[in-house]
């Protein structure tokens, strides 16, 4: 095939679609059809703890809630910021700066507020490996429609974008499952919620070597 | 240098805005730019002038699949070059070289003696068999025989959109092939 000849097919190609969907769009939707979906189970299954207006006085609950939200906003950018060809993998890393100091505080906070002989009944809670179960679980969906949406990206590395989108991911099935799960230490979190989010990042990282690539 | 990526950003943009020979003269101009990057990058590694057409080719096909991915405040040579230095650094991988490549500065120096087009030395016919019935057909008709999606339409019996779709899937599958992996 001459060069000229694959320039046709592609003039022409752009002519059908001039302005394909860009990839923010991609990725809202994608985040929201996960999070309907994993909230939509999670309500099925599992359901709201009881509790869950008092709850949301208290600063536990806020911040457990809130900083994953926090972190599903820091990966989106950092997942959209690696969409592009022209960036460097670390270069785009420092957001996820924001959501682990807020959670480093938290956890200095409730080591500095609580007895040390509370400590280790915080951080085992009612049940880790309930939750830990339970928000890879719920992360599932949200991975894949966030690959899909991200498999329109050309990342510098599709394994670390992959990654990312696998955080992204986690902390949506963490935001999902922090409406249930009694256990809203710090403590509990930096353990239960990190240890999901890590798997479903290398969960990520796997699946976008292969799935990414372009 | 700067002249040049006046002309692309402005191509671009009239090409994002539905401007379709402003997209044309954008792949002729890149075709020629690409071709340099991609063979003194091959010269670099030692793997001279073979293949060097099919890189060209798999990289154009990535900056038209990949174009939602320029931001419009970014300079369309950097973005350019950073698509063609993946393709490059894939298809240096794929013949079992990596690791110990300079590719960092692989691609900085940029004056070339001009380089002509060749025919891409993979077989085309071959490559385009890999699609499925009608993908392959329209491709074909586009690309070797040069029509229009219109004159396609008529020759197939099928719609100008059917068409498009068959054509935009069959570009998409045709880099796959050339990456020589699968999904």
């Amino acid at each position: 095939m001459r060069t000229n000849d694959l320039i046709n097919a592609l003039v022409a190609d752009h002519a059908a679609q001039p302005a394909p969907k860009p990839i923010a769009y991609r990725l809202v939707m994608a985040i929201a059809g996960g999070l309907a979906i994993s909230a939509a189970l999670h309500l099925i299954i599992l359901g709201v703890r009881p509790d869950i207006l008092a709850a949301l006085g208290t600063w536990r609950f806020d911040l457990k809630l809130g900083g994953s939200l926090v972190l599903v906003i820091a990966a989106s950018w950092v997942a959209l910021r690696l969409s592009t060809p022209t960036t460097r993998p670390l270069s785009a890393m420092p957001a996820l700066l924001v959501p682990t100091l807020l959670l480093l505080a938290a956890v200095v906070y409730e080591l500095l507020t609580v007895p040390a002989s509370a400590w280790l009944s915080r951080a085992m809670g009612a049940n880790g490996v309930m939750c830990l179960a339970s928000i890879t679980a719920l992360s599932a969906i949200p991975l894949m429609a966030a690959i899909y949406a991200l498999r329109f990206g050309a990342p510098m590395s599709p394994a670390v974008m992959g990654a990312v989108g696998g955080m992204l991911a986690g902390a949506l099935g963490a935001t999902v499952f922090a409406m249930y799960c009694t256990d809203d230490s710090p403590l509990f979190v930096a353990i239960w919620y990190v240890l999901a989010i890590s798997l479903m990042s290398i969960t990520g990282l796997v699946i976008g070597r292969h799935a990414l690539r372009w | 240098m700067h002249d040049r990526e006046w002309s692309w950003a402005g191509w671009m943009r009239a090409a994002n805005a539905g401007d379709e020979v402003a997209y044309r003269r954008l792949l002729e101009a890149l075709a020629p730019f690409l071709r340099q990057i991609v063979q003194r990058s091959f010269a670099r590694t030692g793997f001279g002038n073979s293949d060097v057409e099919d890189v060209v080719q798999e990289t154009l096909l990535a900056i038209h699949l990949k174009r939602q991915t320029w931001d419009k405040d970014q300079a369309v040579t950097s973005w350019v070059r950073a698509i063609a230095r993946h393709k490059v650094i894939d298809s240096l991988r794929r013949r079992g070289r990596h690791g110990e490549l300079p590719i960092d500065d692989l691609l900085d120096v940029l004056s070339a003696e001009p380089a002509t087009e060749s025919l891409s030395s993979r077989d085309a016919e071959r490559l385009i068999s890999i699609l499925s019935g009608r993908q392959r057909d329209v491709v074909h008709a586009i690309t070797i025989e040069g029509m229009s999606t219109r004159e396609a339409a008529d020759r197939f019996g099928i719609s100008e959109g059917a068409v498009r779709v068959a054509l935009h899937r069959g570009l998409s599958a045709l880099a796959v092939a050339y990456g020589g992996w699968d999904q």
